[in-house]
């Protein structure tokens, strides 16, 4: 009797464990199944944006890093540690942020192929009034992926061109870099597609909220900029000049954006997440509403004003700020007494426990004065100059996103190290300087056209209406070809000062290392110590430093990639 | 741990209670070491046999703040409820925690590169106590090395509290004389709590938000159930025949739960209350599952204790590969011949064993994280406006042809003893060829993703093991023995799937150095260090002066200028130009070094002398390089305001032009070169122990029937010529990259005191 139990119990407990399935369960993530309708696939599309916020591309290197040294700016100190490799020019192939740029902006051209494919796939079955809004999306998606493209070309030189997600499983070995006039044909092809399938912000009745996406205005803008750097250096294509003026032309007359009428109001917007899309044609937002890094940024930190550490807490202020303004650049600004701009972009104080203290103080009579930046530029004496001007060839901070002026107490993080402050990558002001630098091109000399654009850029910038003409701020009329081209490109650094710009205009005019070189021999005459601040102008080799190197990691791996000359 | 000869008998059996004292390296960091007790007790009668025991174990770690502390209760149940039905179980529950934030990542480089003395301008006190160097603090952007690292250390909490249950249970059924069958089932649960407290003084709270803490909480359940059939008969006596058919499920499930919180308005409480925090920092879950099921047969026959036959057959599924490649096949054979049974060799007395083995077989690994071969998203917060949202984009680079990796062994080995096995020495030689070998492989970035498991390619693992034990003495008052064993083992890269030769892999230990250091070549021993090769310094010698006072290198010498992006000078370090294009590029890169020991072993003799024990233990290991991370990143000496390693005072200066050391900036920052590869090869004398035996007839009286006091001294000594702390080192899981030293905890030596009571 015992027995037969027995062998029931054998039965029973064999049958019991057969029962088990090899299915793999996912519990915490999902899959493109989940995609069905436009909202959803929106949270898919967010994700190719929020690939632009991160440190190898706009939150860091591509915004700051990167962008020095110019004639402009360069880091903080006099040694090489750490990012100031980056940031002299003294970094090799192996650099772990040329290897971080270059593996973001290819994860997000990933994205953005996937995007497009999995729409492909998906909104078939998407609800029938999603259509017009998928459309729109996958406009979004092109723009994105031709923007990515064109920091690839300008930035690395010879690049892959991937095109769609499947090969990704191409064997490393077998990936070869594209001829860069296939990557401009690819971004022109994806750009024009988003400036013929996206509204203009303001007249944008399909998405429910357009806030920091993109949109036709941007799509013209960049298309515009591209074309401008395919007409300069390295591929020199003249013809596209033409082409440039064409879409900053459609741009411009359309009358959908304009200037703000007050520059600083650039800032405060920049400052506290406002949205307004009448200059700003693409803009990345920042915005976490904890202390948590996530999707905070570090403007007005690296780049921001200095808060000695231990000084301001309970607060974002530039703990890390790194970013030097070159004293030369404020001393050769043009007319700098009248430009509401000069004072507007730099900062000669910095926070303490105090608060804000000038950078350099001096007791004069008794009484502890601010010496400003002002007072060592136009001093004469000089036995009080060269200890002042030493101190100013160190410490002088881009002003435009002070977190103490421009945040409001409410948005402040609790963090030291990250900031809410959001970046402009494509402003009206710009395209409106490249219109009038793409129209002196096209036909040797400027134009009317021309003029006014860099006018309502000056007029805005002196602090005037700029529809209104203005003696005080209107560029000299009757300029020919090279003396208006000089007056653009002037006009460019002023009003895009620290924005992120400077180099890669520099590079597309042919004068990137020239211009460092020199500058380092210009910082002489502001005093003698102040070269030994800017690295850069040893280490800067004409040939080389107009492109970032193809990271070493990728070259050990893909063997046909061919490293950019000198590097 | 059973007498079945005595009914229910309660018997307290061991206790082993032992009070050391440990010294280290660094002068702040002497302090008591581990404490171990251990109680055992057991009883039972026929039916009904258990046994109980007890371990404590605490330590005080080598470095402030640190400790570990470890409980074991363990219960064994046997139980015959029928003739034909038994019952066996056990549970084992574990305690264990530990504090300490260990010397890993930048940590022990942070302690190494701060400045050791006040100087003029702060005294030295100043310096102990103050979180940041005050010199440092006013002269330049903070970063992490400018903080104090012991207040660093003493102000931040690091807590891992660990509990595992585990249970097993079996019931045998004799179904016949011949058959039986076994089900058993195994249940592990562990939750493991890691809680970490920034307080303020520390780097993360002073340049992050104020105190910090987070806290997560894992829990483990896996359970395996085993069904198994077995036959067992010995027919007409010689013919020994076994065979079982089985069956195996298992099962795992992790599930985590992390929450952090910030800016505390007081350090006090620590991480014990994350609402204090003002600000909530993150909140995140997971659950993760993976499963697998086995069937297998295995036969055994036996001929006359004189030749074995083994053949078994398994069929695995694992639910981490794709649908098409669950399922993996893995036989294996073995034969033994004992020839010590043979009639031939009966009567030679002085043979008491020899044994011939030989097998082959197959076994599969399937470790590999879950939904590799899944298209999932991975999801990231994206702020728009002043609205955070939650996106998607994909989470890695699926891989359906993911497979099982199988291991091919071939071994033959010969158990050979003699003179009653007072003399045993043993002999394997192997060859372990795993093929489809499971890797995470670097993709290049234009694939959107830096890696993807694959089956990357084949390694053959091959070598011998040669192990002698001998009782030289064996006196009623004087006993010898002596064990020793030595490996001699290769593991070579065969073959790789993409085609290619190589394959690179890179240590990745801090963020500045990106570049790859590790290279598998096929056809070579795994674990080859790779960079340029040193050269010494460059000398005026190598330089032609020109009257205008500027220098250009002579003909002939190679050329560093370019790599190192600035114009060489006297006292830049020199690489060999390996492809002699008299230029210094990438290319010269080649294999500087290999991890991997020729031969490694230990040897212990143990002596007993009139209830006198003492016993030593030697480690040995020789051929391996160890790339010594360490010491290249805390001689980054153009960082002017660090503590650096003491060789950075044979720097090449003009006054002293050595040909050792490159000057402060004379060097290419993030390379490797092979000035940091070193020899790795020692010596250890490993344990050295002391005891006395009390004779039994004092201590019957007192109820203990054995008491043995002894001394002990772990790590004595190394003899090496490694510069580091440990030449016993490798830091990284990774059978490409063996050898690596950053941050390596150091070993500490250990004096125990112990006393040992049976009872």
């Amino acid at each position: 009797m015992d027995k037969i139990t027995g062998y029931i119990a054998v039965v029973f407990m064999s049958a019991a464990v057969t029962a088990c399935s090899l299915d793999e369960k996912v519990y915490t993530q999902i899959d493109e199944s989940y995609v069905t309708d436009a909202e959803m696939a929106e949270s898919v599309l967010l994700g190719v944006y929020r690939d632009l916020n991160v440190d190898g591309i706009y939150r860091w290197n591509l915004s700051m890093m990167f962008n020095l040294p110019t004639d402009e700016a360069k880091i903080e100190g006099s040694s090489l540690v750490a990012e100031r490799l980056e940031g002299c020019n003294a970094y090799s192939a192996s650099s772990s942020h040329v290897q971080k740029t270059w593996a973001a902006l290819y994860k997000a051209v990933y994205d953005a192929n996937y995007f497009l494919e999995m729409m492909e796939r998906r909104s078939p079955d998407f609800p029938e009034e999603d259509t017009a809004l998928c459309d729109i999306y996958v406009a979004e998606a092109r723009f994105l992926r031709g923007l990515l493209y064109f920091e690839l070309v300008r930035w690395f030189g010879h690049v892959p061109l991937v095109t769609s997600t499947a090969e990704s499983y191409l064997p490393s070995d077998q990936i070869e870099q594209a001829d860069p006039v296939k990557v401009y044909e690819f971004i022109e092809k994806d750009l024009q597609y988003a400036v013929d399938n996206l509204p203009y912000a303001s007249q944008d009745d399909v998405r429910p909220d357009n806030k920091f996406r993109v949109s036709k205005g941007g799509a013209l803008g960049l298309l515009a900029k591209v074309y401008a750097t395919w007409a300069g250096y390295p591929l020199q294509d003249g013809a596209k000049w033409e082409l440039a003026a064409e879409i900053a032309g459609l741009l411009v007359t359309s009358g959908q954006h304009s200037l703000l009428p007050d520059f600083e109001q650039l800032w405060r917007n920049s400052g506290s997440n406002a949205w307004d899309p009448t200059e700003s044609l693409f803009e990345l937002s920042f915005w976490s509403p904890l202390s948590t890094n996530k999707s905070s940024g570090r403007f007005g930190n690296w780049n921001g004003v200095r808060a000695v550490a231990g000084g301001l807490s309970g607060g974002n202020h530039g703990h890390n700020a790194w970013y030097r303004i070159c004293p030369t650049f404020l001393t050769g600004w043009k007319d700098w007494q009248n430009d509401r701009r000069w004072a507007l972009s730099y900062a000669d104080y910095q926070y303490t426990k105090e608060g804000k203290v000038n950078m350099v103080q001096k007791t004069i009579d008794g009484v502890l004065t601010d010496i400003t930046f002002r007072m060592a530029f136009e001093a004469t004496d000089p036995d009080y100059n060269d200890s002042w001007r030493t101190l100013y060839s160190l410490h002088l901070f881009p002003r435009k996103w002070d977190t103490e002026i421009y945040v409001p107490e409410d948005k402040q993080l609790i963090d030291n190290n990250y900031t809410n402050v959001n970046w402009y990558i494509l402003r009206y002001a710009d395209v409106l300087l490249l219109y009038a630098e793409a129209l002196n091109e096209v036909n040797r000399g400027p134009t009317p056209e021309a003029y006014e654009a860099v006018n309502m850029v000056r007029r805005r910038g002196y602090g005037l209406d700029f529809s209104s003409p203005s003696m005080a701020a209107d560029l000299q009329a009757g300029m020919d070809y090279e003396t208006f081209r000089q007056a653009v490109r002037d006009e460019r650094s002023y009003e895009l000062a620290f924005e992120g710009h400077r180099r890669q205009d520099l590079v597309r005019w042919g004068i990137y290392c020239d211009t460092v070189i020199e500058t380092y021999q210009n910082l002489t005459d502001w005093c003698d110590t102040a070269p030994d601040y800017y690295l850069g102008g040893l280490y800067t080799k004409k040939g080389k430093n107009e492109l970032l190197p193809i990271p070493q990691r990728e070259k050990d791996l893909c063997i046909k990639f061919k490293q950019n000359p000198e590097w | 741990m059973t007498r079945p000869d005595s009914r229910t008998d309660i018997r307290l059996w061991m206790i082993i209670i032992m009070c050391p004292v440990s010294t280290g390296r660094k002068r702040l960091s002497v302090r008591p070491g581990p404490r171990t007790m251990i109680s055992v007790s057991g009883g039972g009668n026929k039916e009904t046999q258990y046994a109980l025991s007890f371990s404590h174990f605490d330590e005080d770690g080598l470095f402030t703040n640190s400790s570990y502390v470890k409980n074991t209760v363990r219960m064994k149940l046997n139980q015959q409820i029928f003739k034909w039905l038994s019952f066996s179980g056990t549970v084992t529950y574990a305690a264990t925690g530990s504090t300490g934030i260990g010397t890993g990542g930048s940590t022990l480089s942070n302690i190494l590169m701060y400045r050791p003395v006040g100087g003029l301008l702060t005294s030295d006190y100043q310096l102990r106590y103050n979180p940041v160097d005050p010199i440092l603090d006013q002269i330049s952007s903070t970063s992490t090395t400018y903080y104090n690292p012991l207040i660093n250390a003493e102000n931040t909490d690091q807590e891992r509290l660990t509990d595992q249950l585990n249970a097993y249970g079996s019931l045998n059924f004799r179904l016949a004389k011949y058959l039986s069958f076994r089900t058993s089932g195994n249940y592990v649960l562990s939750t493991d709590r890691n809680d970490r407290f920034y307080r303020n003084g520390t780097s993360t709270a002073d340049r992050g938000s104020g105190p910090y803490g987070y806290s997560r909480t894992t829990r483990t359940r896996r359970y395996t159930v085993t069904n198994q059939l077995t036959f067992n008969r010995t027919f007409d006596k010689i013919h020994k025949v076994n065979a079982i058919l089985g069956h195996e499920t298992s099962n795992t499930l992790t599930q985590w739960l992390y929450g952090e919180s910030r800016d505390f308005p007081l350090d006090n409480l620590g991480v014990d209350n994350l609402g204090l925090g003002a600000v909530p920092g993150s909140v995140n879950s997971s659950k993760t599952e993976s499963s697998r099921l086995s069937f297998f047969a295995r036969a055994f026959y036996s001929y006359d204790e004189r030749y074995m036959l083994t053949a078994t057959i398994r069929a695995d599924a694992s639910s981490v590969f794709s649908e098409k490649n669950k399922w993996g096949w893995f036989p294996s054979f073995a034969a033994a011949w004992n020839m010590a049974n043979e009639p031939w060799l009966k009567d030679v007395g002085w043979i008491s064993n020899m044994k011939l083995r030989a097998s082959w077989g197959i076994v599969g690994n399937d470790r590999i994280t879950n939904y590799l071969s899944l298209d999932l998203y991975g999801y990231y917060k994206y702020g728009v406006g002043e609205e955070q949202v939650t996106v998607f984009s994909p989470a890695h680079l699926a891989n359906k042809d993911l497979k099982w990796e199988a291991s091919m062994t071939t071994d033959i080995g010969l158990d050979l003893g003699f003179f009653d096995n007072r003399l045993n020495i043993t002999v394997d030689a192997f060859i372990k060829d795993s093929k489809d070998l499971l890797l995470l492989q670097d993709l290049s970035f234009v694939s959107g993703f830096e890696s993807q498991w694959q089956n990357i390619g084949k390694i053959r693992n091959k070598g011998i093991e040669l192990s002698i034990n001998s009782v030289n003495f064996n006196r009623r008052n004087f006993f010898w023995s002596t064990d020793f064993n030595i490996s001699f083992i290769e593991n070579t890269l065969v073959a790789l799937q993409s085609g290619r030769d190589y394959m690179l892999a890179h240590t990745g230990f801090n963020s500045s150095f990106s570049e790859y250091d590790y290279i598998a070549i096929v056809g070579q021993p795994l674990g080859n260090m790779y960079g340029y090769v040193f050269d010494g310094v460059y000398q005026s010698s190598d330089f032609e002066m020109y009257g205008d006072g500027t220098m250009h290198l002579k003909k002939g010498v190679v050329d560093i200028s370019d790599h190192a992006g600035k114009a060489v000078q006297p006292g830049f370090v020199k690489y060999k130009d390996m492809n002699g294009d008299n230029v210094i590029t990438p290319e010269d890169r080649t294999v500087i070094g290999n991890g991997q020991p020729d031969w490694y072993g230990g040897i212990t003799n143990t002596f007993n002398f009139y209830g006198v024990d003492f016993s030593f233990m030697f480690q040995f290991s020789y051929g391996n390089d160890i790339y010594n991370a360490q010491r290249m990143y805390t001689t980054q000496s153009d960082l002017t305001t660090l503590n650096m390693l003491d060789e950075v005072r044979y720097r090449w200066t003009s006054s002293e032009a050595t040909n050792l050391v490159p000057s402060a900036t004379g060097y290419v920052r993030n390379d490797v070169y092979s000035r940091f590869i070193e020899d790795g090869s020692f010596l250890r004398l490993k344990n050295v122990t002391l005891g006395y035996t009390l004779p039994s007839k004092w201590m019957r009286k007192v109820y203990v029937s054995r008491m043995r006091l002894y001394a002990s001294v772990q790590n004595l000594f190394c003899l090496t010529r490694y510069s580091g702390y440990d030449p016993e080192v490798s830091m990284l899981k990774s059978a490409l990259m063996p050898g690596f030293d950053y941050g390596a905890y150091p070993k500490s030596r250990v004096f125990t005191f112990g006393i040992e009571l049976n009872f």
